[in-house]
């Protein structure tokens, strides 16, 4: 079994660094499964999985040397990053940061539910087998779990949903309102929908594909206009809220692009939410008269209001994170120790047998039989129970729930 | 009897605007407000009570309508803002908004008090129906415009918390910035209508009265309809192309501040009024 040290993350967050940082250092999924073949075939890492979202970028490997692996894994994927932009865990304070993670204690949100899907997908994407498989799929479980059990998951936000609460004090209701949304994708199609259900005036979706933002427009009901990204300009000028969601390395929406004359002669200013990273919007945009420019940083301390009034829903989480971090530990000490119980097993049969025919040149009573079935049986089990016991020595609960608040306490920003 | 019932008046008013300001600026806590809206209401309406018995109690001693000069004139703008006021926003209370109201409202009326004795004047107040008529009109012209320019104000307050990203108070209780243009422009509208009709008027009154270079030409007269034209402009910057909500709201500032620099300044140099030419 490898020793749990060995289990190493290492990542960068909305916590540690802000969104110009991120933005250089978001991962595709295309990128992230060919980082984790290389890493694999260098014979460090044996397991290794890429989580990057619009607040997180962070991998979680299986290492053969836990410090060398924290090492490799830094250069890897955040080379030239300062030192205060990065977090690294290992063994056990790595176990808990996951669990937190899946558990939205650890996103700009508290309680919200995009990191789930999230996570399976990064684990979709990941290299792994027995070591991280179990453990982000008990993630993943710690992380539905909490959510129906604990008050976190309770008219759980979204970033989009912020933006939105944000937009409306500039744009006022929003059935009189005109918005596009920029991106079909996951976040995208989240804000169409929290703007059809707000009932804003009319929504132009529009996507790289053209083909593709008809298709959202066609799942989010009648009404809802599509186009593709040569009309941005034109969309722009005349919407109220514009929305941007995409996935690029280079700004998609440029001061250049836009009519800046028709933008400073309206009446009231257009409201741009971005909610890319790495942001969509170039930092010039939000220089145009008749333009407010809101992006995830800036988003943040109304998050963080948010954040403030959950944190007794937080509090919840802990003891059921605490447990789950000791149910993984022990069902991890025990899978290790199953081979060696089968072998225990199957070796004292065969000295059993052995010490029968030598003693009883194969012809043993029933009675001697029956004694060295029972002598081997107790043999076994007193030895099953000193493994077991070291099993569950390996943590006690008392002694994780210290490790995890002082494992909290250490954590940059509002850690909740 | 009357002079010491409204010199009673002319120190209460102030303190119960102040009050007022102050109580409806709890409501910038949003949730943490205290229960007191009933309260502050009541208050509210006795004030306003309080402030037109002072009027009745002036006009008797007038003999009818009261006899307004300079300083009893800003009493009567800061009656007539608050009563437009709490009419505009009686579907659609805006507390955040009173506070600043209110807080005018004692500066008004303490300047009233305080720069001009507050006292019954003992001349007959105007008994023709045009001379009250355009009283009453430029009265409550002098108060949209007021109500105007603090809309305004408030416009470009919150539109700079916005500009610069940030989240305070201002921002999470104030009225939208579309709710705030548009009662920006409705006070300019009023005070635009006012100012037209209310000068209108006090022409046909120097004329009919024979007063004597007094015409649409005169300087004083064109002054005062570029005042108007002024505030006509914001009432209906939607509908003009280059003057956004933003602009309009500047004006709506700038009009406020040339309005009470006239006021003051016929105050103090009487001389530079129309009713020096009386």
């Amino acid at each position: 079994m490898h020793a749990i040290e060995d289990l190493v993350l290492v990542g960068m967050s909305q916590r540690t660094a802000p969104v110009a940082v991120r933005e250089q250092y978001a991962v595709s999924e295309e990128d992230a499964r060919a980082l984790l073949q290389q890493l694999s075939q260098g014979g460090l890492v044996e397991e290794g999985v890429v989580l990057s979202t619009c607040n997180r970028t962070e991998i979680l490997a299986s290492t053969t040397d836990g410090t060398q692996g924290a090492a490799a894994l830094r250069g890897a994927l955040f080379r030239n990053v300062e030192e205060r932009h990065i977090y690294s865990f290992r063994g056990v304070e790595a176990i808990m940061h996951l669990f937190r993670v899946a558990s939205g204690l650890d996103s700009l949100v508290l309680g919200e539910t995009e990191i789930l899907g999230q996570l399976k997908r990064s684990l979709e994407a990941g290299v792994t087998g027995r070591q991280l498989t179990p453990l982000y799929e008990q993630a993943i479980t710690v992380g539905k779990r909490v959510r129906r059990e604990t008050s976190i998951g309770e008219g759980s936000l979204s970033v989009a949903r912020v933006g939105l609460e944000v937009a409306a004090r500039a744009i006022g209701r929003f059935e009189q309102r005109r918005a596009v949304v920029v991106g079909a994708g996951e976040t995208g199609m989240l804000v169409a929908r929290n703007l059809a259900s707000a009932s804003i005036g009319s929504l132009c979706l529009m996507n790289r594909t053209p083909a593709r933002s008809a298709e959202a427009a066609l799942d989010l009901g009648g009404g809802v206009e599509s186009a593709g990204l040569e009309r941005l300009p034109e969309e722009f000028e005349a919407a109220d809220l514009a929305v941007v969601c995409v996935d690029g390395a280079e700004p998609l929406v440029n001061a250049a692009d836009l009519n800046r004359k028709a933008l400073a002669k309206r009446d009231q200013p257009l409201v741009v939410l971005d909610l890319s990273v790495p942001r969509a919007v170039s930092p010039e945009v939000a220089g145009l008269d008749g333009v407010i420019v809101y992006d995830l940083d800036a988003l943040l301390p109304v998050v963080e209001e948010h954040r403030a009034g959950r944190a007794a829903a937080a509090e919840e989480v802990t003891p059921i994170l605490i447990g789950e971090v000791h149910k993984f530990l022990s069902l991890r000490t025990f899978a290790a120790f199953t081979p060696a119980i089968e072998e225990l097993k199957t070796g004292f049969a065969e000295e059993r047998e052995q010490l029968l025919d030598r003693i009883t040149s194969g012809q043993a009573t029933a009675r001697e039989l029956e004694l060295a079935h029972a002598m081997e049986r107790q043999l076994l089990h007193l030895a099953l129970s000193q493994l077991k016991e070291s099993a569950r020595q390996t943590q006690s609960t008392a002694a994780l729930e210290r490790a995890y608040l002082r494992f909290v306490d250490g954590l940059p920003g509002d850690a909740g | 009897m009357n002079h010491e019932l409204i010199q009673a008046l002319a120190v209460a008013l102030p303190s119960l605007y102040l009050f007022l300001g102050v109580l409806y600026g709890m409501s910038f806590a949003g949730d943490r407000e205290p229960p007191i809206q009933r309260a502050r209401r009541a208050l509210m309406l006795s004030t306003f009570a309080l402030h037109a018995c002072l009027f009745i109690v002036l006009g008797d001693a007038s003999g009818g309508f009261p006899r307004l000069d300079v300083w009893l004139s800003f009493s009567a703008v800061c009656l007539v803002m608050v009563a437009l006021f709490s009419l505009v926003t009686l579907r659609q209370p805006q507390p955040t908004v009173a506070a600043i109201v209110f807080i005018a409202a004692f500066l008004l009326q303490l300047t009233s008090g305080m720069f001009g004795p507050l006292r019954a004047l003992t001349e007959r107040g105007p008994s023709s129906v045009t001379t009250v008529m355009h009283v009453l009109t430029v009265v409550l012209a002098s108060a949209a415009v007021m109500l105007s320019g603090l809309y305004g104000f408030l416009y470009l307050l919150l539109f700079r918390q916005m500009r610069r990203q940030t989240f305070g108070a201002l921002f999470r209780q104030l009225p939208d910035l579309r709710q705030l243009a548009r009662m920006t422009r409705l006070s300019a509208l009023t005070g635009f209508l006012g100012l037209l009709l209310g000068v209108n008027v006090g022409i046909g009154m120097a004329h009919s009265r024979g007063v004597e270079g007094f015409g649409y030409t005169d300087s004083f007269v064109l002054s005062m309809f570029a005042i108007c034209f002024h505030f006509g402009l914001i009432a209906f910057s939607k509908r003009i192309p280059g003057i956004t909500a933003s602009r309009a709201s500047w004006a709506a500032v700038g009009g406020l501040t040339l309005l009470l620099g006239a006021l003051v300044a016929s105050a103090l140099v009487p001389e530079a009024s129309f009713h020096s030419l009386d």
